[in-house]
């Protein structure tokens, strides 16, 4: 149960740091201007 | 181990990694064509339909175990909201507008707590209610099932599906109901009550102006206090394990919610121009479209014929609450 517990915390973290990342990244994107150039 | 067990997934097979990937990418796809076909349609219409029939075609070939990773760019496009918060909207909104949206949660999170209380729905679906009614809309129900796994599932199909009717219903019922109302009331009314920010737009372009840019100065504001809300209901709808409902206890902020107030906060200083927040306004609608494709592609509509009465109740309450509110903006 303990070790279940914690494969859905690392689960629930490593999704939340790769949204993080994601999101990040994507801001990025649209501070260099890059995104503009895709179309949006 | 027969031959034909490789080349045909049986309901025990794990999918392939990408599969997912691709799954979503196809069905978001698809939907998005739909919608540049058909865009008097709102996206969030298609995003669900096109899930919940991708949904039922996989597990009718058996693929009960496919999940699509919608949580990510769910998450993603939460953060980047943030960069949607501007100061002059509350200048343009006021401290009278302020006090509406106040008026509005009171009545919303009273209406669904006393139906929850009286045992007229269940406690969960009350509050996802409350909080996509509150003017929310359906990123916030869909954003709290990461921290209260109880939501997934049926209350959050059926408090979906109540946000995404309410809205069409006041597409529908406002420009009757509110034609004898000066447009920049309407505008508030529209903004303060319709859910999602599509519907609230679209609801206040058939009125001239300025009921469209009232209307979206008010989702701009209720957008921005989306994190609270969510805590809010976090703290009231989903306990701590162990913790005693009585037991005034913080709540967890979600981590997505502190991301949100960050990008909020560098928005609020300046960080974005005019064009780059456009920009990140539509890669956050992008994000939110692909989400609700997933939660569609989850949503069973067998488990939705029993939730008839509480969809029906949850829109009865949503117009009393709107009809509430029109009556304060009239005569207050």
């Amino acid at each position: 149960m303990k070790a279940r517990t914690l494969i859905l915390l690392k689960r629930r973290f490593a999704t939340e740091f790769a949204s993080t990342l994601l999101a990040l990244a994507l801001i990025a994107l649209v501070k260099i201007g890059l995104l503009n150039l895709v179309g949006f | 181990m027969h031959a034909a067990a490789g080349t045909s997934a049986s309901p025990a097979d794990s999918p392939a990694p990408a599969a997912p990937i691709v799954v979503l990418a196809v069905v978001v796809a698809l939907a998005k064509l739909a919608h540049v076909l058909g865009p008097a349609v709102p996206a969030v219409v298609y995003a669900l339909v096109f899930g919940i029939v991708a949904g039922y075609g996989a597990r009718r070939a058996g693929h009960h175990n496919l999940s699509l990773p919608y949580e990510v760019p769910l998450t993603a496009g939460f953060v980047m909201m943030g960069a949607q918060v501007d100061a002059s909207v509350f200048g343009l909104v006021g401290w009278r507008g302020l006090a509406s949206v106040a008026l509005l949660w009171v009545a919303v999170v009273s209406a669904f707590w006393l139906a929850a209380r009286l045992r007229l729905l269940p406690s969960r679906l009350a509050g996802l209610l409350a909080l996509g009614l509150s003017g929310c809309g359906v990123s916030a129900v869909v954003a709290v099932s990461r921290q209260d796994p109880d939501s997934r599932g049926a209350p959050q199909t059926v408090a979906t599906l109540v946000i995404l009717l309410s809205g069409a219903a006041a597409l529908l019922a406002y420009p009757v109901l509110g034609a004898h109302l000066d447009a920049s009331t309407f505008g508030t009314f529209t903004g303060l009550t319709v859910a999602n920010n599509a519907e609230a737009i679209a609801t206040a372009s058939t009125r001239e102006n300025p009921a469209q840019l009232i209307a979206a100065a008010y989702k701009v504001v209720v957008n921005a206090f989306e994190g609270l809300a969510i805590v809010l209901y976090l703290w009231l709808f989903a306990p701590r394990r162990g913790a005693r409902r009585t037991k005034l206890a913080l709540p967890k902020v979600p981590g997505f919610v502190i991301g949100f107030a960050l990008v909020a906060g560098v928005t609020l200083l300046g960080a974005f121009n005019e064009a780059e927040r456009a920009t990140l306004g539509s890669l956050t609608q992008w994000a939110f479209f692909i989400a609700l494709v997933g939660v569609g592609f989850r949503t069973r509509l067998d488990q939705l014929v029993p939730a008839a009465r509480p969809a029906l109740l949850g829109l009865v309450l949503w117009a009393l609450t709107a009809a509430l509110v029109l009556a304060a903006l009239l005569y207050l």
